[in-house]
């Protein structure tokens, strides 16, 4: 899909999710909302594996804490 | 006036000698931060102590103030948004009261970007606070008054929070030292989150010792790792693009006397996880104003962080936090195996002045406003410690500064480095004073 196909879509979604949150915004905000989508889509993450493998944020959360702990004691 | 000691081992020490009593330092300090504010524009709030101060514990006699962030016994905070209000019976956030435990007494709290949202200390409710080494050079923030208040020697030190680098940009912006703490290694009840999965309490201080200082007072100690007893490692990475030339240099020339041993040479990771921490950022201040963006009643910079919230899939948003430990791990393995420490810029360019980050002004630069927290979110993301300290001057005699970022909980090891830098380059009284005012 070309960038402004891209930008057409994502200003289609935006507007729609903002509506169902009831919230107005100015069109300057709408295209600035756009780019912030953009530019974050390329996040190289595999969103259905990650899904899958996730619980909820919970889990992740503990899943995250129990890393961190366990990486304190990577040696040399 | 009496004159107190520069550094806050250095009122300890004067403290032990009975050089001057408790009541004594906590009074001359109450007087000093009353008097500096005046010029420094960057109290909220003054505090007294409910009781005495305690003549016992390791931090009797030393004045802190914070970020307007934390509950304490009496207070909720104003969160940059106003000036607080009085209430009863709240539980004082975990992180304030254990410094209290200590003997330590809170002077006040300290302004900040509204909400925490700000790469700058730009808050249209308080009067702008005063960079204490050039008036027309920026305030980072979010912590903004913290970084001011110690600084300006008004505080010994200031708890801040962090979320994408709230404590390490102003820290960077007033030649501070500024500590971001692994995730979870101080307590954040009690604390306005902004994005849980990334916020973190931050420690300001002039001098490294001071900072293990209050890390041993608000820390979770048994998760705090010893310091390693062999000789640390460096490795770095300095991008080759994006840096301004006089901070390329001055980072170069530092990792050269640091002998780093390893250099990552390109590094596309950077911005994956930078991409990642963005996110979880604002998804997550989202969900905590979620009620505000809906009234239609969140403020600019609230909105300017959260709005993107709304429109964020979900899906992507709990992708990224599945991933996290999996990518946190790949870092660490990768990068702090062999090395103890990863060397990296703080701010790719030198302190911009007020008028150059400031939205609305004929010389704003949106670029050199982004750019204040390039190297930050994505520390927040992989939940490591970092530290930035001042290494050298730029031409007008504002800090440069570096950030290294250590395994987790490996803050020790950070403060040693960060210790030995000072002493090494700057001598005894902490980094601070060393730059232009």
């Amino acid at each position: 899909m070309s960038e402004s196909a891209q930008f057409v879509t994502w200003t289609s979604a935006v507007r729609a999710s903002l509506a169902s949150s009831g919230i107005e915004v100015s069109d300057l905000h709408v295209r600035r909302l756009v780019k912030t989508l953009m530019r974050l889509e390329p996040a190289g993450v595999d969103v259905t594996r990650a899904a899958e493998e996730s619980g909820d944020a919970d889990t992740s959360s503990t899943d995250f804490s129990r890393a961190l702990i366990a990486l304190s004691g990577v040696q040399r | 006036m009496m004159e107190l000691p520069a550094t806050l081992t250095g009122l300890q020490q004067a403290l032990r000698r009975h050089q001057l009593s408790v009541p004594e330092a906590i009074s001359a300090q109450r007087q000093r931060l009353a008097r500096l504010d005046e010029q420094h524009h960057c109290v909220v709030q003054a505090m007294h102590d409910h009781d005495s101060p305690l003549s016992t514990g390791p931090m009797s006699g030393i004045g802190m103030a914070h970020k307007d962030v934390f509950d304490t016994l009496d207070r909720r905070p104003g969160l940059g948004r106003d000036q607080g209000e009085k209430s009863l019976g709240l539980m004082p956030a975990a992180a304030i009261a254990r410094l209290q435990a200590q003997g330590a007494s809170n002077l006040g709290a300290l302004v900040m970007a509204e909400y925490a949202c700000g790469a700058t200390g730009e808050n249209e409710n308080f009067e702008r606070c005063v960079n204490p080494l050039l008036p027309q050079a920026v305030v980072g923030g979010s912590s903004s008054g913290s970084a001011v208040a110690v600084a300006s020697e008004m505080a010994y030190a200031s708890l801040g929070t962090d979320t994408a680098g709230s404590v390490r940009i102003p820290a960077a912006t007033c030649a501070l030292l500024g500590l971001k703490t692994t995730h979870g290694l101080i307590p954040i009840s009690g604390v306005q989150p902004l994005a849980p999965s990334l916020d973190c309490v931050g420690i300001l201080v002039r001098s490294a010792l001071d900072a293990q200082q209050v890390l041993d007072g608000v820390a979770n100690l048994d998760l705090l790792q010893a310091l390693s007893p062999q000789p640390l490692r460096i490795k770095a990475w300095l991008p080759d693009d994006g840096l301004q030339p006089d901070v390329a240099t001055a980072l170069e020339d530092f990792a050269r006397e640091c002998k780093v041993t390893d250099w990552i040479r390109y590094w596309p990771d950077h911005q994956l996880l930078t991409q990642l921490s963005e996110i979880v950022l604002h998804a997550e201040a989202a969900k905590v104003h979620a009620t505000a963006l809906q009234e239609g009643i969140a403020s600019p910079a609230v909105a300017a962080v959260a709005l993107a919230g709304l429109v964020i899939p979900e899906a992507w948003y709990r992708a990224a936090l599945a991933d996290r430990a999996r990518r946190t791990t790949a870092f660490v393995k990768e990068h702090l195996r062999v090395h103890d420490v990863l060397l990296i810029p703080a701010l790719p360019q030198p302190v911009p002045d007020w008028r150059v980050v400031s939205p609305g002004d004929p010389q704003f630069d949106v670029g050199r406003l982004l750019a204040l927290h390039r190297y930050m979110g994505f520390v927040n993301y992989l939940g490591c410690p970092s530290v930035v300290i001042p290494i050298a001057r730029d031409v007008r005699g504002m800090p440069i500064s570096v950030q290294l970022v250590a395994k987790p909980f490996h803050e020790r090891d950070l403060l040693a480095f960060a210790s030995a830098v000072e002493v090494h380059r700057f001598g005894t009284g902490g980094f601070t004073k060393h730059f232009c005012r």
